[in-house]
This record gives structure tokens, C-alpha cells and sequence, in this order.
């Protein structure tokens, strides 16, 4: 049941407990017949309201409940892997100090291997953008080539390899077309 | 919010009762007595309870503060429910 609902039957419950004895006149026929009634439904109307607005009440509570059970659990289960987690980690601690000397420069040099690696973003960065460079050349030499321009062109005006350099730019056509169409 | 509804409709009930009551005891007069009667009855039966009020919030398992809160309720609810009965046109 809504909160609409209950709130409609409340209304119209305090309404026929309220209205008739005022408003209803003597004239009326049957007025206290009716004025009785009216209580009675308003009595029906409250009781409805007040079973409905009870169930609403303990399905929120319910609600409220299993919204805290789960937070919890997963409050829980953090709590429990950081657990394990520093567990590992002072057993690994554990385990270097009580290994041999040789052993432990050894995983110094793996360590230091594997951060070298780490730090060498920019090589990467700059080899990727490279890869950026030359496929902004090959999607150029591909429109020329549909435009039916010839290999010379291409290699003239796109790559802009003139004169001594035109083999330069031969070969780096070559490069081209064997890294792209190769690729895919 | 939703709790508050429950309890504004509790005394509503009650409120309403003592109206139909009331109303009952405009038909006749033997009803009227009846009526009487049992409004005499909620009087004894709340200021009992109110007495022993230690014991029946053993017997019911629920806080002091909400019994009487209750007690009081149910007073006033009939009391509004006779005074809307008693000042009707």
C-alpha cells in the first residue's frame, strides 16, 4: 500500500468523521441513520490506514535492515582481505630477511629490473606516437592512391621526399605500405 | 513519517469509537445508559492501569514512557470524540 493511499484513507476517514455530525441537517431524511453510517465507513477508512501505514512501516524497517547487513558484510570483507593482504606481506618480509645475502641481491636485481621497466613510459610514448605519425601518412597515401595519384606523387607531395631525397622517401613508402597493409 | 500516520490513525480510531458511541447513545435511552456505562469502565479500567503501571508494562513488554503515552492517548481521543458528538449542530 503507498503512502498515497494511506494518506487518501486517513483524509477520507477524519472527512466522514468529521463532516456529517456539522453538516448534516435535520432536514435531511434519514440523517442519523446516514450520520452513523458515515462513522462506521470513517471507522473502516482510519482502520485501513493504520493496518497499511504499520506494513509500510516494517517492510522500510526491513528494508533499513538489509541495507545495513549488506554494508556489513562488505565492511566485513575489506576488513578480512587487508587482513590477509598484510599477513602476506609480513611473511614475505619475513622470508627475505631470513634468506641469504645472495638471495636477497638477487631479488634487489629482479626488483630493480622490474622498476627500470616501469619508468620507461616515454620510450613507449614516443614509439607510439611514431605509430600515430605514420598511419596519419598512410590514411594520406591511401586517399592519393584512390584518387589514382601516382607513386612518385605520393612520394613527392605527401611524404615531400624530392630530389636527393626521393629514394629517403621511397623507402620510407615502402615502410609504409609494408607495416600498414601487412597490419591489416 | 509513516509511523507517525499509524499513530495519528490509532487515535483517529479511537476518537471515531467514542463518536459511533456516542451516536448509539442518541438512539435510546437504555443505550444511552449503556454507553454510559462503558465510558465509566475506560475511566476505572485507564486510572487502574495508571496505578499499576509497573506490573502491566511487565505483563506487555513495552517501555513506561509508551504506555502512558498510550493511556493519555486513548483518554484524549475519546474525550475528542465525545466533545465533536456533544457540540454538533
Amino acid at each position: 500500500m503507498s503512502l498515497l493511499k494511506i494518506s487518501a484513507l486517513t483524509v477520507s476517514g477524519v472527512t466522514l468523521w468529521l463532516a456529517p455530525p456539522f453538516i448534516f441537517s435535520r432536514k435531511i431524511p434519514l440523517h442519523n441513520f446516514m450520520q452513523g453510517i458515515a462513522l462506521v465507513s470513517g471507522f473502516a477508512c482510519c482502520f485501513e490506514a493504520r493496518k497499511g501505514a504499520l506494513r509500510l512501516a516494517k517492510t522500510e524497517e526491513f528494508e533499513a535492515l538489509k541495507d545495513a547487513a549488506v554494508n556489513a558484510d562488505l565492511v566485513d570483507e575489506i576488513s578480512t582481505s587487508v587482513y590477509v593482504s598484510e599477513q602476506q606481506r609480513r611473511k614475505e618480509a619475513e622470508a627475505i630477511l631470513a634468506a641469504s645475502d645472495e638471495e636477497v641481491e638477487a631479488k634487489r636485481e629482479a626488483l630493480e629490473a622490474i622498476y627500470t621497466n616501469d619508468l620507461q613510459p616515454e620510450v613507449s610514448t614516443s614509439a607510439s606516437e611514431k605509430d600515430d605519425k605514420d598511419l596519419e601518412l598512410w590514411w594520406k597515401v591511401e586517399a592519393a592512391k584512390v584518387e589514382g595519384k601516382t607513386q612518385t606523387w605520393i612520394i613527392e607531395n605527401i611524404l615531400g621526399k624530392k630530389g636527393r631525397k626521393f629514394s629517403e622517401g621511397k623507402k620510407q613508402f615502402e615502410e609504409l605500405v609494408k607495416k600498414f597493409s601487412e597490419g591489416g | 513519517m509513516i509511523k507517525a500516520i499509524a499513530l495519528g490513525n490509532s487515535f483517529l480510531l479511537t476518537a471515531i469509537a467514542a463518536s459511533f458511541l456516542c451516536w448509539l447513545a442518541s438512539l435510546h435511552f437504555s443505550l444511552l445508559l449503556f454507553v454510559q456505562a462503558l465510558f465509566a469502565l475506560k475511566l476505572i479500567v485507564s486510572a487502574t492501569a495508571w496505578l499499576l503501571d509497573d506490573a502491566i508494562i511487565a505483563i506487555l513488554k513495552i517501555d513506561l514512557l509508551q504506555f502512558r503515552f498510550r493511556l493519555i492517548a486513548s483518554t484524549v481521543g475519546a474525550l475528542v470524540g465525545v466533545g465533536v458528538m456533544l457540540c454538533r449542530s
